[in-house]
């Protein structure tokens, strides 16, 4: 066994070995073992875990070649060095392909590809005389297990979650989508990271052109490195500057094959535990996967709550402000007097006070994100009890306008994949609310739905099927309606085949013939 | 395709154009020239109303896949058509102008002490920008999600004052005839006209097979404004003419339990809405219009907005001025002329073509 350098170094290169080594990307194994020896090592530079191991059989010289650490030794003992040395005669690649039947290997002709191979954990066998070299997966990368993601917690239903292989996953999704139109498309992106990057369909749904856009925009990412699929997001998103989400995001793999049965394409980016789907509609983030597994006139209550939530955290700020500001007239009289009674003596305007505590709301937000978590109990005395209370007892905020601002609070989290845009709606409404009231507020509203309802997320309406009105696609969006009834699938997205169930089930009629 | 809309949006275009304006100023003004028969007057200007609508719409059947561009140009000519497109886009800045000092004069008496104008125009300005570089598809979209709140608004602003009607104040029924009838028509012409919109939805109308549905809107439009006008009559009475905005007024006079407080504010924010979208379409209408006599979208943009900045300061706060200028004479004879000259036209188009068609051999073959 020999081993190449002298320095202890991990195969991640710097820049310029990179920039070699894309230099070098076009360097084909030639089969003088040598030669090809040395390219790869140029390419690995003083990488001292780079192991390299002759094996000699009949006279047939081969080379395997891998990092310590990242290959597991019992499975290339067992699945590769012992199938080989128990050959007779090795002749050519096929031979060593066939003697390989429990491992799986693949055939290379590329150093740049071979390198890649070896970073991924898989070993590579050289074999004198031939142009092609044999990457064997015998990786020993732990990934986390399947579990249930903090994100997406369920009563009911199935609990699995996404984990950062990419294997693992799509393993997953197969489980689920056990049928040969799973159809897939592999992507490399990132110059430096080689990220493979999945997008999953099901061919006899998805509509092809949609596949073929978002494969070709994946193609044209030319980026050094994809660290998560939130990376991916900002290419995939049609409108850069907008501040509303465009594409759906999941961790858990019965909601993607959930989306892949109504015809959207999942894309998974290996490293990640997050799947993205697109199309994306907004009435998405309103549906969660517990409403599928329970009974649907609840559901169809949870989401009109939902959506009530939504509004309320949106405009009880905004109104409050625009009310006290231009429009007490508008309030009862009894609720007017409470009003004016704790406002009395605040230091702040009406405006001032709501921006202060939306202010102080969302650094406690942040705050509470990053702390460590034997911190939370500590944040939460200090956020709630000494910033909250001893701002109203020292006269700095009115206890209407925190109650307002908690109730606006806790409703925006309701729909949590879509904070970060609500937050930011709200801070406008407020604004607006503060400086021009009711006709702001107004305008304002008109603004986001001319503006949402000229988005399309992949030809889908961002704002169907409220707009254009899809009666079909009713029965799961503010009503979920009994599985059974949802015959076709969302009409508002572009699929090849709309049928789901060819006729309604109906238990009652079967159980009275 | 970004300018193509359903039936179901181009009828919500429609049917919103068409009810906000007469919600607000047109019933006081009316009752100047109609007196008590306002609600015949407004039926008369909504039926001739409807039945440029049925022409419209059998032109758009006859030319599924033409505009109002091409039809026109086919048979007249560019340059006359680039001068009907002028006119159509000086009636919808009219009407939007009217809409936009509506609102005002609406915000102001329900909501505002003080308004200040500035802070009204200048966000409108930048909205109405915004909705210039939009295209007929969003606000057909955005009609469709507001459609139903708008429709549940007229009905509760219908439903409330109802213990207030006195019938009383309806009668005695054309007392002076019908000649206050034509007049309170011809006076308020500003308010009619709006589906003249059809004509730039032409050959822009997905599946064109069933416009019909246009015309059904219209139908409950029409018989949405003649029940507020005879309920407006029933509850004013010769006061009308003092209640400037209409709706407003009549929210005030529903009879409200005190702990509900001001339930008309759900009505007032709906209406709101209304209101500013109808000034929208009315605008990108009439921006439209300018991009065929112009060619170029960015120059008619800057020159709708440059209109309505200069017109709004010259009526400076005078909803009268305004009022006076759109029922004098001579703005009378300009949008009578259209309302019912662009009609004939597109009749006289059916005509030429009839004249052109080729008169082939009859054959007659012995069975």
């Amino acid at each position: 066994m020999k081993k190449s350098g002298k320095n202890l170094t991990t195969p991640i290169q710097n820049d310029t070995t990179l920039q070699k080594m894309s230099k070098e990307s076009n360097i084909h194994i030639t089969g003088n073992l040598q030669n090809d020896l040395d390219a790869l090592k140029s390419v690995f530079g003083d990488s001292e875990d780079l192991i390299v191991k002759d094996i000699y059989i009949k006279n047939k010289h081969l080379i395997i070649v891998y990092i310590l650490g990242i290959v597991d030794l019992l499975q290339l003992s067992k699945f590769v060095v012992e199938p080989l040395q128990n050959q007779n005669e090795i002749a050519n690649v096929s031979d060593v392909v066939n003697a390989l039947v429990l491992s799986e290997s693949k055939k290379i002709k590329d150093i740049k590809e071979v390198y890649e191979n070896i970073c991924k954990g898989k070993a590579c066998i050289l074999m004198d005389g031939e142009a092609t070299v044999i990457s064997c997966s015998v990786d020993s990368f732990k990934a986390r297990s399947v579990a249930e993601p903090p994100t997406s917690a369920v009563l009911y239903g199935p609990r699995a979650g996404f984990c950062e292989d990419l294997k693992i996953n799509l393993n997953l999704i197969r489980h689920i989508l056990s049928t040969p139109h799973l159809a897939r498309k592999s992507i490399k992106v990132g110059r430096i990271t080689h990220t493979d990057i999945s997008v999953v369909y099901l061919d006899n749904v998805a509509d092809k052109k949609i596949v073929k856009q978002i494969v070709q925009t994946l193609e044209k990412i030319d980026i050094d490195g994809i660290i998560d699929s939130h990376y991916i997001v900002q290419y995939l998103a049609q409108y850069k500057y907008s501040i509303f989400k465009q594409i759906g995001i999941t961790e858990k793999p019965d909601i993607l094959c959930a989306k892949m049965l109504e015809g959207r394409v999942g894309i998974l980016v290996d490293g990640s535990p997050i799947a993205l789907t697109l199309p994306f509609v907004l009435i998405e983030d309103f549906q969660a996967s517990n409403d599928y597994y329970q009974n649907s006139k609840r559901a169809t209550f949870v989401r009109f709550i939902r959506i009530l939530s939504i509004f309320m955290s949106i405009y009880v700020p905004a109104m409050y402000v625009a009310v006290q500001l231009f429009h007490y007239k508008a309030i009862p009289l009894k609720f007017l007097t409470t009003i004016i009674n704790s406002t009395q003596g605040l230091p702040f305007t009406p405006f001032a006070e709501m921006l202060f505590i939306l202010l102080l709301f969302d650094i406690l937000y942040e705050a509470s994100l990053r702390m460590p978590s034997y911190l939370g109990l500590a944040m939460s005395i200090v956020g709630a009890l000494i910033l909250g209370d001893m701002a109203v007892k020292a006269g700095l905020v009115s206890p209407p306008a925190v109650t307002v601002m908690a109730l606006s609070g806790i409703t925006i989290y309701t729909i949590p994949d879509q904070v970060s845009q609500l937050s930011l709606l709200r801070l406008l409404f407020v604004i607006v609310g503060g400086t021009l009231g009711f006709f702001g507020i107004t305008i304002l509203t008109l603004y986001f739905i001319i503006y949402l309802n000229d988005f399309d997320s992949y030809s889908a309406p961002y704002l169907s099927p409220m707009s254009p009105v899809s009666f079909k696609d009713m029965k799961d969006s503010v009503i979920k309606s009994d599985i059974s009834k949802m015959t076709t699938r969302p009409q508002s997205i572009s699929t090849i085949n709309k049928t789901r169930q060819k006729g309604r089930v109906d238990n009652e009629k079967q159980s009275n013939n | 395709m970004k300018n193509k809309v359903t039936i179901r949006q181009a009828s919500m275009l429609v049917f919103l154009a068409v009810i906000s304006m007469k919600f607000l100023l047109m019933p006081a003004t009316m009752s100047k020239y109609a007196d008590r028969d306002i609600y015949f007057a407004v039926f008369l200007g909504l039926a001739i109303d409807f039945v440029t609508l049925i022409i419209y719409l059998q032109t758009a059947k006859k030319y599924p896949n033409k505009t109002f561009y091409d039809i026109m140009s086919d048979h007249f000519g560019i340059i006359f058509t680039k001068v009907i497109y002028f006119l159509l886009a000086i009636i919808f800045f009219f009407k939007a102008l009217f809409v936009i000092k509506a609102t005002h004069a609406y915000f102001l008496d329900t909501l505002y002490d003080e308004f200040d104008w500035w802070l009204y125009v200048i966000p409108l300005i930048i909205f109405l920008a915004f909705v210039l570089k939009k295209n007929f598809r969003a606000l057909g979209r955005t009609c469709e999600i507001c459609i139903l709140i708008i429709f549940v608004a007229i009905i509760i602003c219908l439903i409330l004052p109802i213990g207030n009607i006195e019938l009383i104040n309806v009668f005695p029924i054309l007392n002076n005839g019908l000649e206050p009838v034509f007049s309170g028509w011809v006076r308020c012409s500003y308010g009619f006209g709006d589906y003249l919109i059809v004509l730039l939805l032409m050959g822009n109308i997905k599946k064109s097979a069933n416009l019909n549905k246009i015309a059904y809107y219209a139908v409950l439009a029409i018989i949405l404004i003649t029940t507020f006008f005879f309920e407006f009559v029933a509850l004013f009475g010769d006061m009308s003419t003092n209640q400037q905005l209409a709706i407003s007024d009549i929210s005030v006079h529903a009879q409200l339990p005190n702990t509900l407080g001001r339930i008309d504010w759900l009505i007032i924010f709906l209406w709101s809405v209304t209101l500013l979208l109808t000034c929208a379409i009315l605008v990108f209408a009439s921006k439209k219009c300018l991009d065929v006599v112009i060619g170029k979208k960015m120059i008619s943009n800057v020159i709708v907005l440059i209109s309505i900045f200069a017109m709004i300061l010259l009526l400076y706060l005078n909803l009268a001025l305004l009022i006076e200028i759109v029922t004098s004479i001579y703005y009378i004879v300009f949008s009578m002329t259209i309302y019912l000259g662009i009609p004939i036209l597109l009749i006289f188009c059916r005509v030429i073509d009839f004249a052109r068609k080729p008169k082939g051999k009859v054959r007659y073959e012995v069975a």
